[in-house]
């Protein structure tokens, strides 16, 4: 048997779903490709796969129908979502339903291999990423009053952009309370934070 | 490094990645030190080698004339090595980048030991500098696309004034604030206006309406176009003619902008002069900062916003011709030519703001082959690492992999491009179904909702239709969108889409959805402008609609249907005349 860990794809833009398949089996891990959720569902050896990486916007079944389907079936498969840039709500939901983590389109190959070896170690529901509502709000009660007013904004999924004008701040000073306030929580991904938020009630 | 050519010709290092203490980055070379002959065969060809500066140069002994514009191996010239000694360096790899048809900069590597790469890595190289080429091809245009969209929303807000007694001063500090001027005035029916902040005296510039290009005429030094400046270190100028007559116009103004200029050495070649006369040209040995203050320009207006200019220009006119009719309103068929021509441009620009929406949706697609090329790209770094040959031969195939995706990302770019250009008639020929298609999938895409299933009807014949392509397919990118937004958080959210060809040679097509239906108090205005059912939006999408197919000469109609509701549009197929009023 083979140590190489197995990611599946599932996206249904065949370059991508081709390019990304390349790029793994370069790196190292075993790749099976999927063109459509539908696809996934009816081919992949769901025993073998360790991690799945998932488009958002599919035409038939959604990335995020998929997530719920294979949660029905109780087959708990860390997911690392692919959102385009604007899909950002639509991945909050994701990471709230318990995707292990989420990349923007274009990403570099630092960032996808982080998120699958992130997701590879990620358990939903033991650990360090299980965290109490206290331990969580305790965590919270280390940002200040703007920062938290930051923090409940990039929950959202909003970008600088965005969050600058509700608050009427710069982008710039925007950026900097993220980054502040990532380090007091520490945690570095925003589905971290996402998580963090959900757990504080 | 990559280094980038200005419009003067000399160059500047944007880039750089290095292990030396030396730092070229932010350093600007005269433009003398990449001469003609140079540039032209960066041109012809898309690499060039030295692998090692002090290696012989070998004479060639031609029995006829030899031509040598496309060797690799051509030896480069002699000053030119002594350039690259006294900058320390003994092998160098430049990729030219070309981008529409000029030289734009260079990726220029350098080794300090002499370097021999394979063939696999030259071709490889060669690869990603046309991968590399074809982005920065798309970046510029996106960039200046973008330009032009934010231009066309001014004008669309010049076009949309609801006061008619709008007060020059006011479109002047709009103007102002888009194109980043100074200051503005306006010489109209004979009379000055010193508009936003312009204090200095009045000029005379009506030279300049010869000097324009689609009635604009841009410089970054006005003393060295008309003799003198134009007061309150006003240096720089836009100038637009507003009528046809050729008496009015419009100047925005730009003041002196201290420009510090970091060059690499003093930008002069030392010339000495050999045994019989002939100038030597020795390359300086020096190529330490030296700083120079430019501070006779403005930061210079650039041919994109030449362009942007152009686009605001007919609104600002329609304005202009809306205000003179007022003021001399003694004969009401005055009145209701500028009126006509007024709707006519609010139209227009009604149409470029929605075809901002259609262009967003394009440009959201390019995310999918850049994924790929940065994915092919980063396998290829991957590979060629590897001490294994036979994977690195695979790198040639992964890279053209690339150069294929991004051919994709430009075709993505080039379809946005069409939509850019300003409203003339582009009536074309096409194949209705392949149209219907994408314009369905790209607007399904680019809603924020997954999961609409779609049953797409086409007729078995592929209708052949004479029309203007890009409207059309907005029409149906707009009903579509419509549609969704109509089932959104519905339980079953189906679309149909039919087409088919109708007894009376009509492209009939009907978009269902499954959604909320509409409100029957409505259904009797539904294509009148600025009646929206919707919290967002302006509502002209659906009167935008109804014009452009009734310049088709065709029809569009809705249904209420089961639940949910049918648009319906007909336009005839071969028509050939008529029509579109620009």
């Amino acid at each position: 048997m083979s140590t190489r860990k197995c990611v599946a794809i599932v996206d249904d833009d065949r370059s991508v779903l081709a390019s990304t398949s390349v790029l793994l089996s370069a790196l190292g891990y075993a790749t099976s490709q999927h063109p459509s959720g539908e696809h996934f569902l009816e081919e992949a050896d769901l025993d073998r796969i360790d991690c799945l990486v998932l488009d958002v916007r599919m035409p038939g079944i959604s990335g995020l129908e998929l997530q719920k389907e294979l949660s029905d079936r109780d087959i708990s498969i860390p997911i690392v979502f692919i959102t385009a840039h604007g899909d950002i709500p639509m991945a909050v939901k994701a990471i709230r339903a318990g995707a292990a983590d989420m990349i923007e389109k274009p990403f570099t190959q630092g960032e996808l291999t982080e998120s699958i070896e992130f997701s590879l170690r990620y358990r939903p529901f033991s650990g360090p990423n299980s965290m109490t509502r206290d331990a969580a709000n305790e965590r919270l009660d280390r940002l200040t009053k703007r920062e938290r007013e930051v923090f409940e904004l990039v929950v959202l999924g909003e970008t600088n952009k965005t969050i600058g004008r509700e608050l009427e701040i710069s982008p710039r000073t925007v950026d900097v309370h993220r980054k502040k306030l990532r380090e007091k929580l520490g945690a570095d991904r925003l589905a971290d934070l996402i998580r963090l938020k959900q757990a504080s009630g | 490094m990559c280094y980038r050519f200005h419009a003067d010709g000399h160059g500047e290092v944007i880039a750089e990645e290095t292990e030396l203490s030396d730092r070229y980055l932010g350093l600007h070379y005269p433009a003398s030190d990449i001469p003609e002959p140079a540039r032209k065969q960066f041109l012809l060809n898309r690499i060039r080698i030295i692998a090692d500066v002090d290696a012989p140069i070998s004479q060639l002994v031609p029995s006829a004339a030899l031509d040598l514009s496309y060797s690799k191996l051509r030896a480069v010239s002699p000053i030119h090595l002594t350039y690259l000694r006294n900058m320390g360096v003994a092998a160098t790899l430049v990729l030219p980048l070309v981008v529409d048809d000029t030289l734009w900069g260079l990726m220029v590597c350098h080794h300090s030991t002499p370097k021999l790469l394979s063939a696999t890595e030259l071709h490889s190289a060669e690869l990603s500098s046309q991968v590399l080429e074809l982005l920065l091809e798309n970046i510029l245009r996106a960039e200046r696309d973008r330009q032009i969209i934010r231009t066309q929303e001014l004008a669309y807000s010049f076009a949309h004034t609801e006061t008619p007694t709008f007060e020059l001063q006011d479109m002047a500090a709009k103007l102002a604030h888009h194109f980043a001027v100074d200051a503005l005035a306006a010489f109209i029916d004979g009379v000055w206006h010193s508009l936003d902040n312009w204090t200095g005296d009045e000029v005379d510039l009506s030279m300049l309406h010869q000097k324009t290009h689609d009635d604009v005429f841009i410089t970054d030094d006005i003393s060295a176009v008309v003799g003198q400046n134009m007061g309150d270190d006003l240096v720089g100028c836009a100038f637009l003619s507003l009528d046809a007559q050729r008496n009015d116009y419009l100047v925005l103004g730009r003041k002196r902008f201290n420009n510090v200029v970091s060059w690499a050495g003093a930008p002069k070649k030392a010339v000495g002069f050999d045994k019989d006369g002939l100038p030597i040209l020795e390359p300086r040995a020096s190529f330490s900062r030296w700083e120079q203050t430019v501070a006779s320009k403005s930061k210079p207006f650039s041919q994109t916003d030449h362009l942007a200019l152009s686009v605001v220009l007919p609104s600002l006119r329609a304005l202009l011709a809306s205000k003179k009719a007022q003021r001399l309103a003694d004969t009401a068929s005055l009145m209701e030519r500028a009126q006509t021509d007024l709707r006519n441009q609010l139209l227009n620009t009604a149409r470029s703001a929605s075809l901002g929406e259609l262009a967003a949706a394009i440009a959201h697609e390019l995310n999918q082959p850049l994924t790929s090329i940065s994915n092919y790209v980063s396998a290829s770094q991957l590979l060629l690492k590897n001490p294994d040959e036979d994977q690195k031969n695979s790198v040639i195939e992964l890279m053209e992999s690339a150069v294929t995706e991004a051919q994709r990302a430009g075709q993505i770019v080039h379809h946005l491009r069409n939509l850019m250009k300003p409203g003339f008639e582009r009536k074309l020929e096409f194949d209705g179904n392949d149209m219907l298609e994408q314009a369905v999938r790209l607007a399904l895409t680019s809603s924020r909702q997954g999961g609409v299933h779609l049953d797409l009807h086409l007729s078995p014949d592929a209708p052949s239709v004479y029309a203007d392509k890009v409207q059309i397919e907005q029409v149906v990118f707009n009903l579509v969108r419509n549609a969704v937004e109509a089932m959104e958080g519905m339980e079953e959210r189906r679309l149909a889409v039919t087409s088919k060809i109708t007894d009376d040679e009509n492209f009939e097509v009907s978009i269902e959805d499954t959604g909320a239906g509409i409100d029957p108090n409505i259904l009797p205005y539904l294509f009148e402008p600025f009646r929206t059912s919707k919290s967002d939006g302006m509502g002209i999408g659906l009167s935008l609609c109804r014009s452009t197919i009734e310049d088709h000469h065709g029809r569009i109609w809705a249904a209420e249907i089961g639940d949910g509701t049918r648009f319906t549009f007909a336009i005839p197929l071969g028509q050939t005349e008529g029509g579109n009023e620009h």
